[in-house]
């Protein structure tokens, strides 16, 4: 591990980035060099990213340098490169989802997202990694690679979002997006030992997101420090016409909120969080989280959220039951993979997508048919809403008594390849802490709160109101202040 | 043995809107190829829809003008299945609660001659709104598909089985294209395919309550072929049931040109769809403002208007049937009527009916721009000044003709054609003197009686006057001059 202290170029944040770019002592054209330079000596090994193209990079490094040469810069974003998880879409750069269904695609249009990270001037730069459709929980249902945890190359990077994860913790990327269904954000975020943040659900427009389970994904950034997911969101964040589902909420500048919150906060602890298959170190570290904000005067509540158990079943229900409709469209018909040999359609039907999707992505599309089925769908999909109902209701009734709501990220930190692979229910349980957030539509954020003997990063995550994410950046933010574990790199 | 059918109409209509039911993108029809589409459209990856509010008010309004219950929640649901005309592989659609439920379409039935009529109300089930599909064309080389109609918005009208001969779905469906052309909900141009029927014949013994096994009749493509392709699937079903047969539940094809049906599926094969709430469209709530205002919107109903017609204006079924299908001059004639004096209205419905309905045609003048050549009261001055014969009944083509051609006021027109001079009498008798000398067989033949013998006269005389000869007054003449010969 590396001392805190004056890092290279890559590993600085965007708050500091920003004010050297801002002061024309670096120009963004070298700081996109200094990220391909890092890129390409470090990706062989970290294999986070699905494609990048460093021409395209630095032509948009160029326009940003014009436009603060020319006093139009737009932000704290102006000139930094972005990572975006393979979900993202990006007009003229390839959006795969790591399937082998879209291994050819090339999005002919911007998601919103990426439409406001553009207008903000970030650089749209290359295409991470993530488990096929979002499905899974260590990135190692890609079709095209398995990302490796920066921290231990022989250890997964977590998922669905672990290029976006690894990326920034290998210093690929300054900050990333990827998207969050059941905890896709956060859970590679703590792995990977940084910054990673799930918004309220509405937060961010998901136009132009690849669905997964519609009414569970949201956008959400990875930075390495709050104040720079802070600054990430911001930039994406706000009603969205194009989505539906955004809703309209005056979006605060949630940079500034951060100096402007300083607490104490009542923070609940769910004790239904801290049971058997909890981690020994994960837990003593989260423990030692818990004790410093009480020390900082805030005060701390065993809280129950009783209906936690049902969580993961109800999940993998109404998420299944969303995907095998929303991944209905990859068909071979209009574009991405189509087989070759078809008898007819009913049979480039069957070929194309038997060929196109991995072995997770099927798994979930046929359990989502199967309780969506007529005669299935009251005992699984309608019993499982209203486990949802009963979940947001748990979440909602603590928070008449706390601020928020303090838990681990993942019950283990990272774990080697290949070990969960073959056995999807405990790949499931690694997302048990995350996915209730999801369930409600509550904002989430994961920051590094220590490491295990081994050197792996742990994860705290803290839970937040509905559309309070500037309370929640600035409680993470007062627990980060006084630790120095953004400053902490991987040896790669 | 005699039997009864039993019909329920499932009809599909195109809502007209600007845009598509959950894209921005403009709906049309001929358009070039796979020209009206955009990410939604096409369900590219990430692409979401956005409910169209308009369709949803086009919706609405027809459930007004159809007394139905309006849900307090317009909700949205996915119904699943693969077929490559449909981009996203569901439908976007209403399943357990339809925008509207209940209500009733009036219809009309005529007598054999066709000049008395009757009302009958047919209840309805329920009026759901979705997304229309592409087109597939098939040819040699393969299979193409157009997905400029995929996303129309479009409103699907189930009636309850209550429909008991093919001429009462012929005359339902003339009346929901009439009521969704005064709302200016659709245009309902089958040929187009704004209007798409499907029907459900049953046949029961006559007197019996219980219901037959239904055969489901698809691609009724003309509001005739619906009545042929009904009227052939009851007497399929009959022929069945006589030859001690019994009907399969299936799914047939009815072929307007050849008059054959054949089955597409049998019920077996029925899908499962999945329905399931769309996650990503939220619940819309009706609420009464919103409702109130598009009730302010709706039009007074077809059949209600014309019986209002019959009984304010006294107009007989012979005019009322031909106003009434068009909105438009039904308003033309009510606001002539008002500037009139009531001997004329009758007129004036026989003036729209028989004159310009035929001159706005043939000068290709719309209804829109009909009062730009023609103002409001000059239809009902021009019945007037034939009643005091300013203006002669022989002129009455010509004035109309000339006012929808060129916009001028029946005053400019009476003053440029010099319409209102009449014929010296002088001049008069002697023109009535010159055609009967000229002509003395018609004179020995009205002599010995034969009184229509008269008519031969009149026509060399009109033909003298140039048009400024009161048919009336030539007619006394005649009869003055052959009285004294």
């Amino acid at each position: 591990m590396k001392p805190a202290g004056p890092s290279a170029l890559f590993y600085q944040t965007v708050a500091e980035l920003a004010a050297q770019l801002e002061a024309r002592q670096l120009s963004a054209v070298e700081l996109m060099q200094a990220v391909v330079g890092r890129t390409r000596a470090v990706e062989e090994r970290v294999q986070a990213f699905n494609s990048f193209d460093a021409e395209d990079a630095l032509a948009q490094a160029r326009a940003s340098d014009a436009r603060r040469a020319a006093g139009s810069a737009r932000g704290p974003l102006d000139g930094i490169p972005v990572g975006l998880k393979d979900v993202i879409a990006v007009q003229g750069q390839p959006l795969t989802a790591s399937s082998r269904m879209l291994a050819n695609f090339v999005s002919p249009y911007d998601s919103t997202a990426t439409r406001r990270l553009k207008a903000a001037g970030a650089i749209c730069w290359g295409r991470l990694n993530l488990d096929e459709f979002a499905m899974g929980s260590s990135t190692e249902n890609s079709a095209f690679k398995t990302t490796r945890n920066p921290w231990d190359l022989t250890r997964v990077p977590g998922g669905s979002s672990g290029g976006s994860a690894a990326a920034v913790a290998a210093g690929e990327a300054v900050v990333s997006f990827g998207s969050d269904t059941g905890g896709s954000i956060r859970q590679p975020a703590a792995l990977c030992g940084i910054v990673g943040m799930k918004p309220t659900y509405g937060l961010v427009s998901r136009y132009g997101l690849i669905a997964f389970a519609s009414s569970l994904d949201q956008i959400g950034p990875f930075a390495h420090t709050v104040e720079d997911a802070a600054i990430a969101l911001g930039a994406v964040a706000g009603h969205d016409p194009l989505d539906s589902t955004s809703v309209a909420v005056e979006i605060p500048d949630y940079r500034a909120e951060l100096g402007r919150r300083r607490g104490p906060w009542k923070l609940g602890i769910p004790k239904e969080y801290f049971g058997a298959g909890l981690d020994p170190e994960v837990a003593a570290a989260v423990e030692t989280a818990i004790g410093h904000y009480r020390k900082l005067g805030c005060e701390i509540r065993e809280i129950s959220l009783p209906h936690t158990k049902y969580a993961v079943g109800a999940y993998y229900i109404i998420a299944t039951a969303e995907c095998s409709s929303n991944l209905s469209r990859y068909d071979g018909i209009r574009y991405g993979h189509r087989a070759q040999e078809a008898k007819d359609v009913v049979d480039l039907y069957f070929q194309s997508r038997a060929e196109g999707f991995g072995a997770e992505v099927k798994r979930r599309i046929i359990l989502g048919t199967y309780v969506l089925s007529s005669g299935y769908y009251d005992a699984y999909y309608l019993r499982a809403q209203k486990v949802r109902t009963l979940i947001r209701r748990d979440f909602l009734e603590a928070y008449r008594e706390v601020d928020a709501i303090v838990t681990p990220t993942s019950p283990t930190p990272a774990f080697k390849r290949g070990e969960k692979a073959a056995d999807p229910l405990a790949m499931y349980l690694s997302d048990t802490y995350t996915i209730g957030v999801n369930l409600a539509g509550l904002p989430g954020i994961s920051l590094p709160c220590g490491f295990t003997k081994n050197r792996l990063p742990i994860g705290l995550q803290i839970i937040g109101r509905p559309f309070e994410e500037a309370a929640l950046l600035a409680i993470a933010q007062a627990y980060e202040r006084d630790h120095d574990w953004a400053a902490r790199h991987p040896d790669l | 043995m005699n039997y009864e059918a039993v019909i329920g109409l499932e009809v599909h209509v195109q809502v007209r809107t600007k845009s598509k039911m959950f894209s921005r993108t403009a709906v049309g029809y001929g358009q070039p190829e796979n020209t009206l589409t955009d990410p939604v459209v096409l369900a590219l990856p990430g692409a979401l829809p956005v409910m169209n509010k308009a369709a949803l008010e086009q919706v609405i309004k027809t459930g007004l003008l159809l007394e139905c219950e309006i849900a307090e929640v317009c909700k949205w649901d996915r119904k699943n299945y693969f077929y490559p005309d449909s981009p996203k592989n569901y439908q976007i659609s209403q399943y357990d609660q339809p925008i509207c439920k209940g209500g009733a379409i009036e219809i009309e039935l005529y007598d054999k001659a066709g000049e008395r009529s009757e009302y009958k109300k047919i209840p309805l089930t329920r009026i759901h709104l979705e997304e229309d599909v592409g087109k597939l064309s098939h040819s040699a080389e393969g299979s193409l598909i157009d997905f400029n109609r995929t996303g129309t918005p479009l409103m699907e009208i189930v009636s309850e089985p209550a429909l008991l001969s093919a001429n009462e779905a012929h005359a339902y469906l003339t009346a929901l294209k009439m009521l969704m052309i005064y709302g200016g909900i659709s245009d309902c141009d089958m040929e187009k395919g704004q209007m798409r029927c499907d029907a459900n014949v049953s046949i029961r013994q006559l007197g019996t309550a219980e219901l037959g096994t239904k055969v489901e009749l698809k691609n009724l493509n003309s509001i005739a072929f619906v009545r042929d392709g009904i009227e052939h699937e009851i007497k399929r079903q009959v022929a069945i049931v006589n030859q001690g047969g019994t009907i399969i539940q299936e799914t047939r094809d009815y072929d307007g040109q050849t008059g054959i049906s054949q089955s597409l599926r049998t019920k077996e094969m029925a899908h499962d769809y999945r329905y399931f709430p769309d996650p990503d469209l939220m619940p819309v709530r009706v609420d009464d403002a919103w409702k109130r205002r598009l009730e302010s919107e709706c039009p007074e109903r077809p059949y209600v208007k014309k019986r209002r017609f019959a009984e304010r204006y006294m107009l007989p079924h012979s005019i009322t049937s031909v106003l009434i299908p068009t909105r438009e001059w039904c308003d033309i004639f009510e606001e002539e009527a008002q500037k009139a004096e009531p001997i004329d209205v009758p007129a004036i419905a026989n003036l729209i009916v028989n004159f310009y309905r035929s001159e706005a045609a043939k000068n290709s003048v719309s209804l829109a721009d009909f009062r730009k050549r023609v103002l409001v009261g000059e239809i009902a001055k021009l019945a007037a000044k034939v009643r005091q014969r300013v203006i002669l009944s022989t002129a009455v083509a010509s004035v109309s003709s000339t006012m929808v051609g060129t916009g001028l006021t029946i005053d400019a027109i009476v003053a440029q054609e010099g319409l209102s001079e009449r014929a010296d009498i002088n001049e008069l008798e002697q023109w009535c003197r010159e055609a009967i000398a000229a002509n003395p067989k018609a004179l020995s033949d009205f002599k010995s009686g034969k009184e229509s013998a008269i008519n031969a006269f009149k026509g060399p005389v009109m033909k003298a006057a140039k048009g400024k000869a009161d048919p009336k007054l030539v007619d006394d003449a005649l009869r003055r001059r052959l009285a004294q010969m």
